[in-house]
């Protein structure tokens, strides 16, 4: 185990913020930490990284107990903050260059290192950019490049999308998923389940400072008991519909809103054919027909009976 | 050294407000430095202070020696010996100062008792106080030697004030009054440096606190922490970039204070001046990095660094001497290393000559100064590593 956390605790005064949490991060995964805001990732984070006191509980890091003098660990680690944490004096390339000497000696190295770096997030024509100058989505990757600089072996990194556009965002995970391919061990948290779904091979899915569920991907999905979600639309339907189709295999639960049929079942075969025939058969018209497998946040709504996002 | 060269380029970026503190500065200085040139051109006019000496005592070595000396500061006005029209000419200003030596002075002084000359002079005027001074240099000077070689003759004795006294011809009034009467280079230094002091304060908790404050915002803070560099380290960085700063600056001013100087002398004087600045600067730097580290906005770091500069250069006497200010303003301000910074080079101002007797009075100034310093950085160490694990 690269990472190793147990039994964590944390309170703001009265607010406990983290609630016996228990982690587990392999080497070579991507893990990702799912929760809604203020579920408790970014203080899971600063805990992990000594960055803050806790109560209760243990944390190892890559088979060592971590702990604030630890450098020989925080060495190897590189960080992504919730908040981009840069220098407003320094330009992009400045930045970059700073913190990646703080990890290594050879000057000559920082430098090659530092020119990698800003290639990696793509920011060569700003690099005598000053932060105040960059966009929001420039700026998280400013913030990522002064992180992963020094190469290492865990990557941690605390919503590093919020408020970034779409293209940049894809850019962002696909230089996450790349990291990892290059050998980086990375934690991912976020409250947007399609990019921990597109990126994640193994998932906590946090609530109030506790793991609710974790696994891959398909082990979540498969967790809950939805198999299969059918959205029909149409103006003709009624109760006695709503009570005919729930009659049907695998079918559990069906929900008419705002001339909308939402219709969903367990695993099995050709659930969307009969329903099709029953609609047919009895000349209801409808129009858009969206099928639908589980998301995780179908999994979170399951579990907790809320929306992952509100 | 990252963190040591992180600081000029942070402190680069603050440079522009430290610019203008010190062309305030160097404003104030050249009207300092005006004013002492017109100090010192009174200086000439001053030698012709008329006065009246009345001698009841008799011709004798010592009263002759005694008026050639006072001979080089005054003019002698003969005037009748009546008591009206000495009045007269005391109103009407044809004289300053009438001087009695009372009869029995000489003899009654070389035996080494109490005895004092009777003056009368014009109230107010600032030509009194330098006639005052001049008369007890001479007579504090002669006792000193009637003290420790009491075989010297009149002649010698005369011959060896005169000497020692002429050391200190560049005499210059006090303009407010008071009865300290400085050598003129040194009442330049005295108020170019408790002014500095001032500009110290204002441009440190300006520059150093804000290259700090960048340093101790949380997420910053936190991002530096999570990197394999000690809290330590970091801190030590810290101080030693600050230090590089503020002794470069002062001597910066130490150099612009030796060109505006009239006269233009490195004495002993002059080093006791930058010493004590020395300490004070170390001083203002703790202040400033117990500000960067506590504080967490720009707009109050300035509104501290402003009432912080002004507050403490006004209450300790770095704009308006110590002298006129109150007893309860003094107490209060004896409790801020400001104002032992003034006392310091007030001190050295008043020295007449640098023995150790003289200088071991600055010795507690500095002191007390030095205590502040060590203090308030330990202080600021301690809240420091609280901080570094805290939540906010
Ligand atoms: N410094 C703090 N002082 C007091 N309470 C805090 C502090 N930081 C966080 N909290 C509380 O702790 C809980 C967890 O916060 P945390 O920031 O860890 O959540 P998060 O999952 O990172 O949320 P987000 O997705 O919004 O970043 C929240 O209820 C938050 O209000
Ligand atoms: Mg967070």
């Amino acid at each position: 185990m690269i990472v190793k956390v147990k039994g964590l605790v944390k309170r703001y005064d009265k607010l406990v913020a983290l609630d016996y949490l228990d982690l587990e991060v392999a080497e070579g995964e991507i893990f990702g930490l799912l929760g809604p805001n203020g579920s408790g990732k970014t203080t899971a984070i600063n805990c992990i990284l000594s960055l803050l006191k806790y109560d209760k509980g243990s944390i190892e890091i890559f088979g060592k107990p971590m702990s604030a003098d630890a450098y020989d660990i925080k060495k190897d680690i590189g960080v992504i903050m919730q908040n981009v944490a840069v220098f407003e004096a320094l330009t992009v390339y400045e930045n970059v260059h700073y913190f990646c000497s703080l990890y290594i000696k050879d000057k000559a190295k920082v430098k090659e290192l530092t020119e990698e770096a800003i290639r990696f997030v793509s920011l060569e024509e700003y690099r005598n950019f000053y932060p105040k100058k960059l966009s929001g989505g420039l700026l998280r990757r400013l913030n990522i490049a002064c992180g992963i600089a020094h190469k290492p072996k865990l990557i941690i990194l605390d919503e590093p999308t919020v408020a970034v556009d779409p293209q940049s965002r894809n850019k962002i995970l696909e230089g996450i998923k790349r990291l990892n391919q290059e050998g980086a061990t990375i934690i991912y948290t976020s409250h947007y389940m399609e990019e921990v779904e597109q990126i994640c091979t193994n998932i906590a899915i946090i609530d109030k400072g506790r793991v609710i569920a974790k696994g891959t991907k398909d082990e979540l999905k498969s967790m809950i008991s939805i198999g299969e979600k059918i959205t029909i639309e149409t103006y003709q339907g009624n109760e006695n519909m709503v009570n005919e189709l729930k009659a049907f295999p695998n079918v559990f639960s069906v929900e008419l809103r705002d001339n909308r049929l939402e219709i969903k079942s367990n695993r099995g075969k050709n659930n969307l054919v009969h329903i099709l025939d029953y609609l047919n058969k009895n000349q209801i018209s409808f129009g858009r027909i969206v099928t639908e497998l589980p998301t995780l946040n179908d999994v979170f709504l399951e579990i907790t009976g809320k929306e992952l996002r509100d | 050294m990252q963190v040591f060269k992180l600081y000029f380029k942070i402190f680069k970026q603050n440079l522009f407000s430290i610019l203008v503190y010190t062309g305030l500065f160097v404003g104030i200085l050249v009207m300092i430095s005006l004013n002492i040139r017109r100090e010192e051109e009174k200086k000439f006019t001053s030698k012709e202070i008329p006065i009246l000496v009345v001698n009841e005592d008799g011709n004798n070595n010592l009263i002759e020696g005694f008026l050639n000396y006072l001979d080089a500061y005054v003019t002698y006005v003969p005037i009748e010996n009546d008591e009206e029209k000495r009045k007269d000419a005391l109103f009407y200003n044809e004289v300053y100062y009438i001087l009695t030596i009372p009869a029995g002075f000489s003899e009654a002084f070389l035996s080494g008792n109490e005895v004092e000359l009777r003056k009368e002079c014009i109230p107010n005027a600032a030509e009194t106080v330098f006639v005052d001074t001049a008369i007890n240099d001479y007579f504090n000077m002669a006792k000193v030697y009637r003290k420790h070689m009491p075989n010297l003759s009149i002649e010698e004795l005369n011959f060896y004030i005169e000497n020692n006294l002429d050391v200190e011809t560049s005499v210059a009034f006090n303009d407010n009054g008071s009865k300290n009467v400085h050598k003129g280079s040194d009442n330049y230094y005295m108020t170019y440096f408790n002014t500095l002091g001032y500009i110290l304060l204002a441009c440190f908790v300006t520059g150093v606190s804000h290259v700090l404050l960048a340093f101790n915002q949380l997420d910053i803070r936190r991002r530096n922490s999570a990197a394999p560099i000690s809290n330590r380290s970091i801190n030590i960085q810290l101080i030693l970039a600050n230090l590089v700063f503020v002794l470069s600056y002062v001597v910066v001013f130490f150099v612009i204070g030796y060109l505006f100087n009239p006269n233009k002398v490195i004495g002993m004087g002059t080093y006791l001046y930058w010493l004590n600045t020395i300490v004070f600067a170390l001083v203002t730097l703790s202040i400033s990095y117990i500000i960067g580290i506590t504080v967490t906005s720009k707009n109050a770091i300035h509104a501290i660094a402003t009432a912080l500069s002004l507050g403490l250069a006004f209450i300790s006497g770095m704009f308006v001497p110590q002298e006129f200010l109150g007893k309860a303003v003094l107490r209060l301000a004896s409790f801020t290393p400001a104002y032992w910074f003034v006392k310091a080079n007030d001190t050295i101002a008043l020295m007449s000559n640098y023995s150790w007797e003289n200088i071991r009075q600055i010795y507690l100034p500095l002191g007390i100064q030095l205590g502040f310093a060590a203090a308030i950085i330990s202080m600021s160490l301690v809240i420091s590593k609280r901080k570094s694990q805290q939540a906010s």
